[in-house]
């Protein structure tokens, strides 16, 4: 599919004009609905696979690129990746009807904190990582959830792979105090990713970040209450679920990788997607990307020092 | 206040109520300050009077003085009831010096107040015209330049701004007016008095008076690097207006900070009100800047704060601070090519809103403990000191191994928990953390931090403990940082080891 619309691009002599036409138009469509102003009035950058992105494409072009998981189950869902000038809503699951717990928001969270080590991933390329050019950060809250959960440490930030010197806190007094806060953010077009962490965004505020976070195609990713209502105008939702971790490459009584179930709940570019059931995935610290958590690695550990062949999702090759 | 009857401020004195302050029409009277209300009403039974409220004097003097802003940033009160204002360099802008004489002291009328000014080389000298020189009907006195030493020569002694029992010894002395001090070989004024210290304390002051010492005086604010203002004719009231103005301003003092290639840290917008009162809104900034449109964004935002009242005659904007604007920061980029601006920007407008201490990053601070090993700073501040430093993006590295397991969370203190565990140096096997429980399905660890004993090298009952920190994980994947503070053995055991929640992984 990514090809067909290169070879449109470029001018080719195209295979099937009529799908091409329709594509583009949809695109336009798709464009417009979402308030982009400065986005090429064709198809967009996020058009175009990553791979293909040719080396002489503007930085403009680069930070509006779509970005992806790593993990081509899910990838396949969000064919042009996560849209870089949008709002993305991640939610944990409710343990109880009524409420949340930590666990439940630091599902949400930890998903949130890996999707933005993908976006700076995919933003920084080799070579500006050579001129040591790193994008800056925000994460933003009201005071009360930070009471309830403490402050970014950096030393976990680190672990995680994300910069910590990078990285902006801002702690408000009001979650309405947040939403302005991340929307002033947004506008700034000095952030790689903008991180908001809320009980809820009604339907005006979560319109406007939507609408800054397209200006400046600076993606926003609002983790809300797990049990709250599901806010308006994003372009995706995700349920996302803490699963056991995956087995420790050494030691079997200690945690392992990271794993989520996510779901995705809203695809507002492709409806179709929505419906899909949740899929379990495994976060790598080494390649810093999601990949399918590997059910074989999921037996118990006796089995697997038996068998003494499982390699576990993290070292294996893709 | 009635003008047309006598009228006196009293205050509770040891002999009853003595007579602080009076009107005109008391002084004509012959009603001086000093004496006790009830002579003065022995002579003068229709003499009305209230408390004396010096406190409320001393706070409305300075409003004044915030006000008299307007005619010269380096200004202040003088005693109990005047003011001073450094006015060099500021006399054209009202078209010259008597026409600026005029305009403080018709301001000053029109508001109510009785004023005497006067107007000279030196501080001294002008303190002792304004007090001691104003001719009978008139509201000014200015002595031309260069002629200080004639213009205060018939003056009273007691305008140099000596003590009293100073002035009464001039005068035992037969030195009467300043004049007769001129001629008095200096050496010879100190053998006249009976302490060295009195006589030093009548050359100083006169020195000062004639400008052959110098008198640094503190000013009420901190003066301002470079500041521009805007007159009106007409009072603004509209915030249209104001801000248009404001924009006029900043673009202005925006091209003059770009000449000397200078930025501001530090702006403040002082609007002088038709009615004497004066308010003003400050911004900072992380990086200087001599952006225009970036310095009216910060204002702009403080505008709900900005209280016009009866009109804005005049508008002020300091660089309150500048420093030097590197070629790097004139456009705010990261680099070259880059899509990202420099965030400083940002940071600026949400301090602006939230507050400096509302936006932190976070920097290494010198411990191994894990919550003091990183400090969270103001962004503005860091961003301030490092975008000064003569590496260009300076970066203070982080004491951390590469591979660390830490939470991304952690807690403001340690919660305490309530723990199971087999054996007592094992892991827990579950515990309870905001009254619910959780069973521990898989524990990494111990890593073991020892503490800071230095610290407490001085506090005997404080014995430093050790902590063992474990990474586990409950049935559902949560993972939790936890740690045993103490050992079973080994060290004081006069305490049990206790457990605490200290960080969530992300």
């Amino acid at each position: 599919m990514g090809e067909k619309h290169l070879s449109a691009e470029l001018g080719k002599p195209p295979g099937n004009v009529r799908e091409a036409v329709i594509e583009g138009l949809r695109s336009r469509i798709l464009s417009l609905e979402r308030h982009a102003p400065r986005r090429g009035a064709w198809a967009s950058a996020a058009q175009i696979p990553e791979s293909a992105a040719p080396s002489a494409a503007s930085q403009r072009g680069r930070q509006e690129l779509g970005w992806k998981l790593g993990c081509p189950a899910v990838d396949a869902l969000l064919p042009a990746g996560f849209e870089a000038g949008a709002l993305h809503e991640i939610k944990g699951a409710p343990s109880t009807k009524e409420g949340a717990s930590a666990a439940d928001w630091m599902s949400g969270i930890g998903f949130a904190v890996r999707l933005a080590i993908r976006r700076i991933d995919a933003l920084a390329g080799q070579e500006r990582k050579a001129r040591g050019e790193r994008p800056w950060l925000l994460w933003c809250w009201p005071r009360s959830l930070s009471a309830e959960f403490g402050v970014p440490s950096a030393a976990g930030l680190l672990g995680l792979g994300l910069d910590p010197s990078r990285l902006l806190i801002v702690e408000t007094g009001r979650a309405s105090e947040a939403l302005n806060a991340i929307e002033e953010s947004l506008r700034a077009q000095s952030l790689a990713v903008v991180i908001g962490v809320l009980d809820e965004a009604d339907l005006t505020p979560a319109r406007r970040l939507s609408l800054a976070a397209g200006e400046t195609a600076t993606p926003c990713l609002l983790v809300t209450h797990p049990a709250s209502e599901p806010a308006a105008a994003t372009a995706t939702r995700w349920r996302v679920k803490r699963q056991p971790t995956g087995p420790h490459v050494f030691d079997p009584r200690a945690p392992g990788a990271s794993r989520f179930s996510i779901a995705l709940e809203r695809c507002k570019a492709r409806p179709e997607s929505a419906a899909q059931p949740a899929v379990l995935v495994e976060w790598s610290d080494e390649t810093r990307r999601f990949d399918l958590a590997s059910v074989v690695a999921d037996l118990p550990a006796e089995t697997r020092r038996v068998g003494g062949g499982a390699i576990p999702a993290a070292v294996r090759p893709h | 206040m009635p003008s047309r009857q006598p009228f006196a401020l009293i205050e509770s004195g040891a002999h009853g109520f003595a007579i602080t302050a009076v009107n005109g029409e008391a002084a004509r009277l012959g009603i001086e300050p000093g004496i006790s209300l009830a002579d003065a009403r022995a002579a003068h039974p229709g003499l009305l009077s209230r408390p004396a409220e010096p406190e409320k004097d001393r706070i409305a003097l300075l409003k004044l003085a915030r006000w008299a802003g307007r005619y010269g940033p380096n200004r202040h009160v003088d005693g109990k009831d005047g003011l001073w204002i450094d006015i060099t360099g500021v006399a054209h802008l009202f078209g010259g010096e008597e026409a600026l004489l005029d305009d403080i002291v018709q301001r000053l009328q029109s508001f109510g107040i009785a004023v005497q000014a006067g107007l000279a080389d030196t501080l001294g000298a002008a303190h002792a015209l304004a007090r001691f020189g104003c001719p009978p009907g008139a509201a000014w006195v200015m002595s031309p330049i260069m002629e200080t030493r004639e213009a205060i020569a018939s003056l009273p002694v007691e305008a140099l701004r000596l003590d009293p029992s100073c002035v009464l010894l001039l005068k035992r002395l037969g030195l009467k007016r300043i004049g007769q001090l001129y001629d008095i070989p200096r050496d010879s004024v100190a053998r006249r008095f009976r302490s060295s210290d009195v006589a030093s304390a009548v050359l100083v002051r006169l020195d000062q008076a004639l400008g052959v010492a110098e008198e640094p005086r503190k000013p009420m604010q901190p003066l301002p690097v470079l500041s521009v203002t805007r007159a009106f004719a007409e009072p603004l009231i509209s915030s249209e207006a104001l801000e248009a103005f404001t924009g006029e301003l900043a673009a202005e003092l925006a091209a003059a900070l770009a000449e000397k290639d200078l930025g501001a840290r530090v702006l403040r917008l002082t609007f002088y009100r038709a009615d004497g009162t004066a308010g003003s809104i400050a911004a900072a900034m992380s990086t200087p800047s001599h952006d225009a449109r970036h310095m009216l964004a910060l204002l702009k935002e403080k505008f709900p704060d900005m209280d016009a009242g009866f009109g804005v005659d005049l508008l002020r904007l300091d660089a309150v601070r500048a420093g030097e604007s590197g070629a790097t920061q004139k456009r705010f980029t990261a680099g070259e090519g880059s899509p990202f601006r420099h965030p400083s920007e940002l940071i600026d407008r949400l301090v602006n809103r939230f507050g400096n201490a509302a936006i932190t990053v976070l920097r290494p601070n010198g411990s191994h403990i894990p919550e003091r090993a990183e400090v969270r700073l103001s962004a503005l501040d860091v961003l301030a000191a490092e975008s000064s430093s003569r590496v260009s993006s300076y970066a203070p590295p982080w004491p951390y191994p590469k591979r660390l397991e830490r939470p991304a969370f952690l807690l403001a203190r340690p919660e305490p928990i309530e723990v199971t565990a087999g054996v007592p140096a094992d892991p827990p096997k579950s515990f309870i953390w905001r009254r619910v429980e959780r069973r521990v399905v898989r524990a990494e660890g111990p890593e073991r931090i020892a503490s800071e004993w230095w610290l407490s090298l001085d506090d005997e009952k404080k014995k430093p403990r050790t902590r063992d920190y474990y990474r586990i994980e409950d049935q559902k994947g949560a993972l939790y940082w936890v740690f045993r503070h103490g050992l079973y053995e080994g060290e004081d055991t006069s305490e049990r080891p206790s457990w605490f929640l200290h960080g969530l992984f992300a």
